[in-house]
């Protein structure tokens, strides 16, 4: 009995530290594909109702308590894809499709007789790292699929048993890069140009705590926070110009020194603070139902938009007016909650193999008010339907000593048609429809040791 | 019974091999070029590819993963210093401090039928404080630490497999994962002075492969001490900025288009010879050759286009310089003793020296690439513990330090008399001082459950 003490206050005391070490990061970081496409084959079939389950990488996004499920070494390795069919007035708009290898690996050892899984998820987007797309206030986007998804993600997380598979804690990160520096350049008409650049990407951390427990048998609990993520791009770019003076037989200074001060600002790659509580309920050993609701502070979502700074001093500025662009409004998000409902049967377990067929379902409020003014932030009230299958097996040859899993998903989300009426009729914009779908589908192949 | 044939394991470490060459451009530079990676190793002078065993083994030789009984896994972290100085010039520059997060691991899969003990996966990081990628690029003639400055401004990612193809032969490869930026920056004064911009931004990922083979034969003869092998082929890599800046005055167009070549590493081309005795001594020899020839003009290159209108005047693009580095061959030595052997706890001591011939030409033009040869010198203890009094624990624990230190060369380059006389190096310029690194880490060894 003692001993039972002392190991869960032990549990504790490393949980404290970790909750510490927390602490010393920055609440503030970068957005997250996980957000908008999910994370994980399997919860994404299953509607992102996760946070009672996370039995795999995805629970280092949905809840890294429940890392703790996890026995021995596991490797998922895996493909995402959804393409946006979006309109405006009924007619099909670009934009980009989000795409990419989402791979990570979990670990779990006694430590103190208690589980401790470590792990991490990662997202690489096919096409870049990390994009920054900065437009004007008044250009039209789908403010949520517009640019934020277009970033490497990176989780890493733990999960520590408090009581022998029935409380668990976990603690992650969610890793991101910010964006600053610029160039300062010298053009010369007597001399080559030359430029010094300082730039840099720093990481940033936003904080990911969870809490797991399974009080009856049949029954599993998540609660998860996640911490507001933002980058706040400050890029400044200046050239020099020296004194012109093209009749220098005479010593006629024609233009006096000049310099040009360019400065980009904007908000990017936001990702609102997320209170996740899910429950999962094993109705029978093949079949499982969960459910989530998830409370999304959207209300802190600064406007994306650039604000540039144009300065021109010396000669140029004589010969140019600049006035300075009108400072950006906030576009008064609301906060919102969001449901989620997933399900899996397994209609054949059989010994060396069985199959799974997955659901899920979530429903999404748009958070973006009435767009009557100058902003075009377009968003719509949004319903995703899920379907997937998952195929676990053991290797009959010994190859592989623990069943191995192919999982995948297709799922279709609906944008309901919404009208945007301007207050004036002189706004450029005018009046307008937006609505359409997003077709996703996503596959991973899942080892475990 | 299936069994494994030599030439099976041959054609996939052909298949492994081809598939670490054929990654796309070469990327990245980093601080363990410089310093090294772990404690451990950086102790022994970095002269370790040929017995390297334990978490490490991915950066140093991928190869040596397959020929791990378990899985290992460490962290550490490295701070480093400076006392360097410029002679005969007034100009001080600034290099970095660095401190950063070490983390690896190496896992070899458990496997059964043929690949029992075959195949091993394996991962290193290095995280610098506070940054993700960092670039610095100076003016052309500024005197500049050309290959030291930058030591801690990127982070460094390698993920890497191993085959074993029979007992005591191994190959491995990977590839080390980093950033190219690019962008643009529009913006545009109307002629009423009012602003417009837009301004895009995204970092790509590059890979530079490795390729490593190693061979210890006291795991075949079953001798209990041995001469081992290493080989290691790193392809060089380096970071690209690229910005073109767009902008209109009024109608007028002021547009400029940056780009710069940062964080140069070489290709290294390394064999190393040991002779050790498992758990009790590693003594290695190990040579490098470093292609820095390729080594490009670290400045930016400068496309200017903006016309004043009825002023004459034409703005000059940048100049280029040849950097004329020569490939260096660097040579490394170093080892370890068990030198006390008790119940559950163990020392070991350990020693390296290091010779780096600089690359760098002596600067008689107009640029200012400060470096010398460096004698780098290397002290380390090491803690092995496998229990407390008469408690054991599960899992042996290593604690290991280091403090290196790396002497430069007086060095004093004299400028040609074409030089200008208000080149800062102008008519001197040299390189003194000295570089010190302190590392600490643990790491451990762990079951499959």
């Amino acid at each position: 009995m003692k001993d039972r003490k002392a190991t869960s206050r032990a549990s504790l005391i490393v949980a404290a530290i970790f909750a510490v070490i927390l602490l010393f990061f920055s609440p503030d970081a970068a957005a997250n594909p996980f957000d908008s496409f999910g994370a994980g084959v399997r919860a994404n079939a299953m509607g992102g109702a996760y946070a009672a389950l996370s039995e795999d990488i995805a629970g280092a996004y949905y809840n890294p308590a429940a890392l703790t499920q996890v026995h021995g070494l596991q490797f998922e390795f895996g493909y995402h894809y959804a393409e946006p069919h979006l309109k405006f007035n009924n007619k099909p708009v670009d934009v980009d499709k989000n795409a990419g290898w989402q791979f990570g690996g979990l670990a779990s050892q006694l430590l103190f007789g208690k589980r401790f899984t470590a792990g991490a998820n990662i997202f690489i987007p096919d096409d870049h790292v990390m994009r920054f797309l900065m437009l004007p206030r008044s250009e039209a986007r789908y403010v949520m699929y517009s640019n934020d998804n277009h970033v490497l993600v990176a989780n890493v997380a733990v999960g520590l048993e408090i009581i022998k598979d029935r409380l668990s804690v976990g603690f992650g990160l969610s890793l991101m890069g910010d964006n600053a520096g610029g160039v300062d350049m010298q053009v010369t008409e007597s001399e080559s140009s030359t430029a010094l650049l300082d730039s840099y990407i720093k990481p940033i951390y936003s904080p990911i705590v969870g809490l797991w427990g399974r009080p009856l048998r049949f029954l599993r609990l998540g609660l998860c926070y996640r911490e507001k993520t933002e980058i706040k791009l400050d890029l400044p770019n200046i050239i020099h110009i020296p004194e012109l003076d093209t009749f220098e037989e005479n010593s006629v200074s024609i233009l006096a020194e000049s310099e040009v001060y360019l400065l980009a600002e904007s908000y990017s790659h936001f990702s609102p603070r997320m209170i996740q509580l899910g429950t999962a309920w094993d109705i029978s050993s093949r079949f499982l139902v969960s459910a989530d609701i998830t409370w999304q502070q959207w209300s802190a979502y600064h406007d994306q938009s650039i604000y540039m700074v144009i300065e021109l001093e010396g000669g140029l500025g004589e010969l140019f007016d600049i006035y300075p662009q009108t400072p950006l409004e906030e576009p008064d998000f609301k906060d919102i909650f969001v449901p989620a409902f997933g399900m899996e049967f397994v209609p054949i377990g059989r010994e060396l193999w069985t199959i799974a067929l997955r659901s899920g379902y979530w429903y999404r409020p748009s958070p973006a008010p009435d767009q009557k003014g100058i902003s075009n932030f377009s968003d719509s009230n949004t319903h995703a339907i899920s379907a997937g299958i998952g195929i676990s097996a053991k290797d009959p040859y010994g190859l592989i000593p623990k069943p191995f899993s192919v999982d995948a998903y297709g799922r279709i989300r609906i944008l309901e048609e919404r009208e945007i009426i301007k207050d004036s009729l002189a706004n450029p914009s005018g009046d307008y429809m937006i609505g359409g779908n997003i077709f996703g589908v996503g596959t991973a192949v899942t080892m475990r040791f | 019974m299936i069994r494994f044939r030599p030439r099976c394991a041959l054609l996939i470490a052909a298949i492994l091999f081809v598939a670490a060459a054929a990654g796309p451009a070469p990327s990245f530079a980093d601080a363990l070029f410089t310093y090294g990676y772990t404690p451990r190793g950086m102790a022994m002078g970095n002269a370790i590819i040929a017995g390297v065993d334990d978490y490490s083994s991915s950066y140093y030789n991928p190869a040596g993963m397959a020929l791990l009984q378990k899985p290992s896994f460490g962290l550490g972290y490295l701070a480093t210093g400076d006392t360097l100085q410029t002679l005969e010039t007034d100009r001080k520059i600034e290099v970095d401090d660095m401190q950063g997060l070490l983390i690896g691991s190496s896992i070899p899969l458990p496997f059964g039928a043929f690949l029992t003990r075959r195949l091993a996966f394996g991962f290193s990081c290095f995280f610098p404080n506070g940054v993700i990628l960092a670039i610095k690029v100076s003016y052309p003639t500024d005197p500049q630490y050309v290959l030291l400055q930058n030591s801690g401004r990127s982070l460094s990612v390698a993920a890497t497999m191993s085959l074993r193809i029979i007992d005591g032969i191994a190959v491995g490869g990977g590839a080390q994962l980093f950033d190219n930026t690019s962008g643009r920056i529009d913006a545009t004064v109307d002629p009423n002075g009012k602003i417009e911009a837009t301004v895009g931004q995204e970092l790509t990922s590059s890979y530079a492969p490795i390729v490593g083979l190693m061979v210890r034969p006291e795991l075949w003869t079953g001798k209990d001490s041995s001469f081992r092998f290493g080989a290691v082929f790193r392809e060089k890599f380096f970071t690209r900025y690229k910005i073109p800046i767009s902008s209109y005055l009024g109608g007028v167009p002021l547009k400029v288009k940056l780009t710069a070549v940062s964080l140069f590493t070489p290709r290294q081309w390394i064999g190393g010879i040991g002779y050790g005795r498992g758990g009790s001594y590693h003594y290695e020899l190990d040579v490098s050759y470093n292609e820095w020839s390729d080594f490009p003009d670290p400045n930016f290159d400068i496309d200017v286009n903006f016309e004043i209108p009825l002023l004459p005047v034409e703005f000059q693009d940048s100049k280029r310089y040849k950097t004329d580095f020569k490939d260096t061959v660097t040579l490394r030595m170093g080892g370890e003793n068990k030198i006390f052997d008790g119940d559950n706890i163990g020392f070991w001591g350990r020693g390296g020296y290091t010779y780096e011939v600089s690359p760098v030409p002596a600067q008689t033009q107009e640029t200012n690439y400060l470096d010398a040869d460096r004698h780098i010198g290397a002290v380390g203890f090491g803690v092995e513990l496998t229990g407390l009094g008469d408690r054991e624990s599960n899992l042996p624990h290593y604690f290991d330090v280091v403090f290196q230190y790396h002497y430069l060369e007086r060095r004093v380059f004299k400028k040609n008399t074409s030089v200008d006389a208000d080149n800062p190096g102008y008519p001197k310029i040299g390189i003194d001082g000295s570089l010190w690194a302190v590392g600490i880490s643990y790491s451990t060894l762990f079951d499959y459950e």
